[in-house]
């Protein structure tokens, strides 16, 4: 599998084309294979053998991508982190760690030992002992304890067997994620080209996709809400663009709505599903409504019970490193997302967690939250619940306004708006004006 | 805090949320508030009871008007405007002490 990776690398390497723009640099595929080669030399000066752990710290950069394809192409196991909560020792005990690499945006790097031994245990060495690359993420995980997830590279780079088309895309989405590295090894795979913004600010990204001529964009309903917001899409030449992906937490309708009246039909926006355990399965939007998704169930398997998602894979997790993510029963994964289902299609509305209870009656925050996005000088909103003892929760709003106004008057004026919006029960009962910021550093909504 | 002031906060409360929500009616000291002759329903009076406990708080009064306390009570705090206009004076009194 691997091979057939160099293989690909090499022979785009000839036809001359670019395979990654980091910091307004352009490498060509022949850069990139040189830096592998010399990531390579490294191992083996450093005597890096086969069964090794590389935990590489870094955000996306080619330095750090032919760093990554270094560690698997040597048969080590690879742990992709950037900046997170996890305290090193804890990643580097879970994943039993032999070297620590630090990359620094200004290109520093360090390499560290951290002790490992050649010999591992429990998974890891079942993985190792026949002599294959892994992958570890590390994922925050719904109940706040980090899960270790352990994927046999050969099995999880399997389906880029089939990536063909050689779009330019944005790597936006983070090193250490699944659906980061999704986006980086398909377009790597296809010949395509990985363009590396310098930042993860709407402007930033904006005007990266206008320079280098970005095609497909894969990020977050946040984020895209957040790009609306900002004004600035008129400032850029975006025609490039052909595909805008969006997962990892529901998509709003005012959010959508935006997103159509700006781009048309001119780009195709499609919702994704994957979780870290499986990655991600092929699937397609439908036409009218790209909300409602069907899952191939091409090595993906699914059902819905009570209306709740699990999903099931051959595919590659090796398994969890550490007991927090025994989410897995016969093979299922409990994904914790509610789903509505019709026929073949499904939406998801939001993570069992997030619902609010309101004497009795469910709330989706996202329902609510897209529709006080609808309310003139409401940049952004976040909806969640308080306890309440006459009706166990109720729903409060915490709300980014653009221009100062007291919160006395956007309570009125929330309450107005969502008067033949919404059922009494969904309507915020507290709302506090923030200037915090509502989305978080993952681009996810803080609840 | 006096009473007159307490029975203002409260009822200016109630006509807000009145008005946001087109219910028909101005609220004075005797207009009842729970049960089949009220205009609000149980969520629209828990909407209006944050709403006054939020307006005491940004005052300084930490005061919580759907404590076990104010639930268990043999008659509601809740019957009419006045009631409620007694059961804050009361738990603001205590605070103060």
């Amino acid at each position: 599998m691997l091979g057939l990776l160099l293989d690909q690398l090499g022979a785009y390497a000839s036809s001359g084309r670019s395979a990654i723009i980091d910091h307004d640099r352009v490498f060509r595929y022949g850069d990139l294979l040189e830096r592998i080669e010399s990531w390579d030399s490294r191992f083996a000066e450093k005597g890096i053998g086969p069964g090794r752990v590389v935990v590489i710290r870094s955000d996306f950069s080619v330095d750090a991508i032919a760093l990554f394809i270094s560690t698997i192409k040597n048969d080590c196991v690879v742990v992709p982190i950037v900046e997170n909560d996890i305290p090193r020792e804890e990643i580097a005990a879970i994943s039993q760690a032999d070297w620590w690499v630090d990359m620094e945006p200004d290109g520093r790097v360090r390499w560290e030992s951290v002790g490992g031994r050649a010999s591992k245990s429990g998974l890891l060495a079942d993985l190792t002992e026949e002599g294959k690359p892994g992958l570890i993420f590390f994922s925050s995980g719904s109940t706040g304890k980090p899960k270790a997830i352990l994927h046999n590279v050969e099995n999880l780079f399997s389906k880029y067997q089939s990536s063909r088309k050689a779009y330019s895309t944005l790597a936006f989405l983070l090193f250490d994620h699944i659906a980061g590295i999704d986006t980086v090894f398909y377009t790597l795979f296809a010949g395509g080209t990985v363009v590396i913004p310098s930042a993860r600010d709407p402007r930033t990204v904006l005007e990266t996709i206008d320079r280098f001529q970005v095609e497909v964009f894969s990020t977050t309903p946040s984020f895209l809400n957040w790009m609306l917001l900002t004004g600035d899409l008129d400032s850029f030449d975006l025609s490039s663009l052909k595909i805008i992906t969006f997962g990892s937490e529901r998509m709003s309708e005012s959010t959508l709505a935006n997103m159509q009246r700006r781009f048309g039909d001119r780009v195709k926006l499609m919702q994704k599903y994957g979780t870290t355990e499986f990655g991600s399965p092929v699937s397609k939007s439908r036409d009218d409504d790209p909300l409602w998704i069907q899952f191939k169930r091409e090595n993906f398997d699914y059902k819905v019970v009570d209306n709740r998602l699990f999903v099931k894979s051959p595919m590659s997790m090796v398994g969890y490193l550490n007991d927090a993510g025994a989410d897995i029963v016969d093979g299922w994964l409990d994904t914790g997302d509610v789903v509505e289902v019709d026929g073949e299609w499904m939406k998801i509305l939001g993570r069992q967690s997030d619902i609010i209870n309101v004497g009795g009656q469910k709330v989706y925050p996202s329902e609510v939250e897209s529709v006080l996005l609808e309310i003139e000088n409401i940049s952004d909103v976040s909806v969640y619940g308080i306890p309440n003892p006459i009706m166990g929760h109720v729903v409060a709003a915490r709300i980014n306004l653009f221009e100062d106004e007291p919160a006395q008057a956007v309570k009125k004026k929330i309450r107005r708006h969502c008067k033949d919006r919404l059922e009494t029960f969904k309507i915020p009962a507290s709302v506090e004006v923030t200037k915090e910021k509502l989305v978080s550093d993952r681009f996810k909504k803080v609840r | 805090m006096d009473g007159k002031k307490i029975e203002e906060i409260v009822i200016t409360a109630f006509n807000e949320y009145f008005e946001t929500q087109d219910i028909q009616g101005k609220v004075d000291a005797d207009t009842v508030l729970f049960g089949e002759e009220s205009a609000l329903d149980s969520m629209g009076l828990v909407n209006v009871v944050i709403d006054i406990e939020s307006f005491f708080h940004a005052e300084g009064y930490n005061i919580s008007l759907t404590s076990e306390r104010a639930m268990s009570r043999k008659s509601s705090p809740f019957r009419t405007v006045s009631t409620l206009v007694d059961f804050i004076a009361e738990l603001i009194d205590e605070a103060s002490k």
